[in-house]
């Protein structure tokens, strides 16, 4: 196992050299050079070259490459062109709302795909069958952004119930101990900001998690369906077991192997994902810094996003693996 | 067969005990007590973007400077709602007769928000800063530069002087009338020299102590910027609100909708769909910054086609304006006849301008040998600038006139950032493009332009030097009265020869809830927030 581990740990390097090489090849194909942007419609031809040498943006392209390299390695990511910041430093402190964000969203979506799954597949063809499965459609058919405003409409200009955008209410301060605002206010016994972090973060969740909840209610439902067909479940059944007793500790628990493989593939369309809910609801994430990057031609933190977002998803995974051996015996790797 | 499985009564129970329990999160009454901006004493604006840093003297980023208007001042600032310029740190002006020595009397008893005081020692300290590339807090941060210092000061400023305490004299090297509009820029704000000294020439982009009528608080970036009340401000009587806070949502459907919800009083730079829902809505009113840009066509002089002004004058003619503005800018937008807006002065008085005029146009054409009209490229803005609102739109519409004539346009366009750098290359036979004010004084506008001829260059590609000198010899006259004619002659003469064709003026809508009192949209888009209050 912990030669398996080392392995995949060694794939990395190969597969983060690809992702930066291509990543950088395509952004400076893109038309547009970010000084101009940065300088806007008064720029002039001397500004530009001034910002653009600053920036070594003037170097050719390779040396350009093999610069970021040699820096990235060291963990010097360079500078943002928009907030002339460390891009590490700008990434840091932003990390814990995406991760604040990204938990929220998973909690949502397995708290809600799994049952929907369950109760689909249970009672096949029924009123929840068909509404779950409507619902999972939806989920996978809705664009985000759209969900997300209509979430703010109703639940926050409508029902004024739910806010519409931000981490936390201006009115409250935590005393910061992880940086996700919910725990922090548990942690310091802040309940009030607790509370009112909690119910900042419900809407960029639900918006978040509908994709994936849509994909895992529907896994569940197609591998619960296939489990329940299974010898052991009919023979536990002729031993007298209860019925929910049957579905969840044999059906389930067989079920939900290939539903965990589906969920560390979600993290890639959680943190695409979090480029849109963030910027909807003013979430003040790595997702929505990806974006303002991406309008701004900000290439040292696009490059970084891209890495960091590549990263995660392969070491996601990875743990996906590893914890799939310990849940299914019957799995080695060699 | 799958097994159908009955709920249990206590699954039942469970899943209806889930159900309460989210209801319940999402609907207690008691929630909405937490979020929305309850306290009348908190004014709350929402902006479309955040602040790249609060030393303004170093940036020339508008999400800045609607920060840091509220926190320093500057000698001399547009009066409210407008260009021309009224006292602010300084209290009076005279100018030499060669105009090369400008003296400013100070506003007395002013105290910084870290309580030094202002007088001519600060104000030296700040011009000092500005100006000279060896001074130890001549210093900023990667990307940020004195642009605007090197713009409209750089060329002509020699040194500040203390004359007393309370007077400070600006010597020139030469001439430079916009001068006075020219300071009216908050980028020549004046910040604590004790400041400067505590947190370093990098340091006060993050730490900014001004004189102006708001304390900055915190800075949570991408998030929101909170100040209060200077209670020692010398305007008596402001600012009206205990606290200001900016907040940045950056998407302006987001924005809308925190609006309607009562989490910001106010924002800016919304969608002209929600624009219309908010004229509809009891609790919501309209204000507007007044139009200081225009939008124009403008022809590559450098284009061989385009140096027949015949055809310059036909495309001028097909296009029917009134049209575009009535159908595509709201209710907020007016046909521009020249390049500078109304609230400028040293505009053409009593200018009919291009008449819409398809015959005519069609005549022209025929005159300049294409009586079959031609093909080219048109290049439309991919973005939403005050004075395209809807650049695809009104892209469209114009190549649709210009099709009734004969011209076949090929609508094109890139995105933006490929936009701005490729405007200023022979790529774009014709184009559109515009002009957001600074200040309000003409050399911002015509001076900017109408300067110099690049013959690579389609922004620069109009060669007259009648038209540069006397914008040239416009900026270092001192009455204002033969500046005003000069630049009116100069704006006749580009007219004339069909330079560009203007568009439109549009005024910028602001929405803000109904209780918000004292709102004045500001043509720079820096509103001073220190009259506002919430009734």
């Amino acid at each position: 196992m912990i030669r398996y581990i080392g392995n995949r740990a060694i794939a990395l390097i190969p597969i983060l050299l690809g992702v930066s090489a291509a990543a950088f090849l395509l952004i400076h194909l893109l038309p547009g050079d970010p000084a101009t942007v940065f300088l806007g419609e008064h720029a002039t031809p001397e500004s530009i070259a001034r910002v653009q040498h600053e920036f070594g943006l003037d170097r050719p392209l390779p040396v350009q490459y093999g610069v970021y390299l040699w820096h990235a390695i060291r963990g010097d990511f360079g500078d943002s062109l928009e907030t002339h910041r460390q891009v590490i430093v700008e990434f840091l402190p932003r990390c814990p709302a995406t991760i604040e964000l990204s938990l929220g969203a998973i909690t949502v979506a397995l708290l809600v795909g799994i049952p929907i799954g369950l109760l689909s597949a249970t009672k096949p063809n029924s009123i929840f069958d068909r509404i779950g499965m409507a619902v999972a459609l939806a989920g996978v058919s809705l664009p985000v952004f759209w969900l997300g405003l209509m979430l703010v409409y109703i639940f926050s200009v409508y029902f004024h119930t739910l806010p519409t955008s931000g981490q936390i209410g201006i009115d409250y301060s935590l005393l910061a101990i992880t940086h996700i605002d919910v725990l922090d206010g548990l942690l310091t016994g802040n309940l009030p900001a607790a509370w009112d972090a909690l119910r900042h973060l419900i809407l960029p969740s639900i918006t978040l998690a509908s994709y994936s909840t849509a994909i895992i209610a529907r896994m569940t439902r197609a591998s619960m369906k296939d489990a329940l067909h299974q010898d052991y479940i009919r023979t536990a059944r002729a031993k007298g077991m209860a019925g929910w007793g049957v579905i969840i500790g044999h059906g389930l628990r067989n079920a939900l192997l290939p539903v965990i493989t589906v969920i560390g593939l979600q993290v890639g369309s959680l943190l695409t994902g979090a480029i849109l809910t963030e910027t909807i609801f003013s979430w003040p994430g790595v997702g929505r810094f990806m974006y303002d990057s991406i309008l701004f031609r900000d290439y040292p933190v696009i490059l970084a996003g891209i890495l960091l977002f590549s990263l995660v998803f392969v070491l996601v995974n990875l743990c996906v693996d590893v914890l799939y051996a310990f849940l299914d015996p019957r799995i080695r790797y060699a | 067969m799958v097994t159908s499985v009955r709920l249990s009564r206590g699954a039942i129970w469970a899943l209806a005990t889930i159900g309460c329990l989210v209801a319940g999160l999402v609907f207690t009454p008691a929630a909405r007590m937490g979020w929305a901006a309850q306290m009348s004493n908190t004014f709350v604006w929402a902006k479309s973007g955040d602040a790249d840093t609060l030393d303004n003297q170093v940036s020339s980023n508008g999400e800045t400077s609607e920060v840091t208007t509220q926190i320093y001042n500057v000698l001399v600032r547009a009066k409210q709602g407008r260009t021309d310029v009224e006292p602010d740190l300084a209290e009076s002006w005279s100018t030499s007769p060669d105009g090369l020595v400008w003296t400013f009397k100070l506003r007395k008893g002013v105290t910084f928000h870290d309580g030094t005081p202002w007088n001519a020692e600060a104000a030296k300290f700040n011009f000092d800063r500005m100006a000279d590339p060896k001074n130890p807090y001549h210093v900023t941060e990667k990307g940020l530069d004195f642009e605007y210092w090197d713009g409209f000061m750089g060329d002509s400023f020699k040194e500040a002087k203390v004359v007393d305490p309370y007077t400070l004299q600006l010597i020139l090297k030469q001439p430079n009338s916009p001068l006075l509009y020219n300071l009216s820029i908050i980028a020549f704000d004046f910040a604590s020299p004790a400041s400067f000294k505590k947190y370093g020439g990098q340091g006060v982009g993050q730490h900014p102590v001004g004189t102006g009528p708001y304390k900055f608080v915190e800075w949570i970036r991408d998030d929101h910027i909170t100040m209060e009340a200077n209670p020692t401000f010398f305007r008596k009587g402001l600012p009206k609100t205990k606290r200001l806070v900016m907040r940045v949502i950056k998407d302006n459907a987001a924005r809308f909708l925190a609006l309607k919800a009562n989490e910001v009083q106010a924002m800016e730079a919304p969608n002209v769909d929600d624009v219309k829902v908010a004229q509809r809505d009891p609790n919501l009113q309209m204000g507007f910054r007044p139009a200081f840009n225009t939008g124009w066509v403008r022809f590559n002089l450098n284009n061989d086609i385009f140096k027949d002004k015949k055809i310059r004058e036909a495309v001028a003619l097909a296009i029917n304006r009134q049209a575009i503005v009535q159908g595509l800018y709201g209710s907020y937008g007016e046909v521009a006849q020249q390049h500078m807006p109304p609230v400028m002065w040293g505009r053409v008085s009593g200018l009919k301008g291009y008449q819409y005029d398809p015959a005519k146009a069609k005549q022209l054409l025929a005159e300049a040998k294409y009586p079959n009209g031609f093909s080219l490229d048109f290049w439309y803005i991919p973005v939403s600038r005050p004075y395209f609102p809807a650049g695809k739109e009104i892209g469209t519409a114009i190549a649709n006139d210009l099709g009734k004539v004969g011209i076949r346009v090929h609508l094109m366009t890139e995105d933006w950032a490929a936009y701005l750098k490729d405007r200023k290359t022979n790529k774009f036979p014709i184009f559109m493009i515009g002009w957001i004010g600074d200040n309000g004084d003409p050399d911002d506008w015509l001076g900017y332009f109408y300067t110099k001829f690049d013959k690579d260059n389609a922004y620069y590609s109009y060669n007259s030097a009648a038209v540069f000198d006397l914008i040239n010899k416009a900026k270092t006259t001192l009455s204002q009265a033969e500046r005003a004619k000069m630049y009116a002659q100069a704006e006749q003469m580009v007219l004339d020869d069909y330079r560009d064709v203007p568009i439109a003026h549009a005024r910028v809508p602001l929405l803000m809830r109904k209780n918000v009192d004292g709102l004045v949209g500001q043509p720079d888009a820096n509103e001073y927030m220190e009259t506002v209050s919430l009734k």
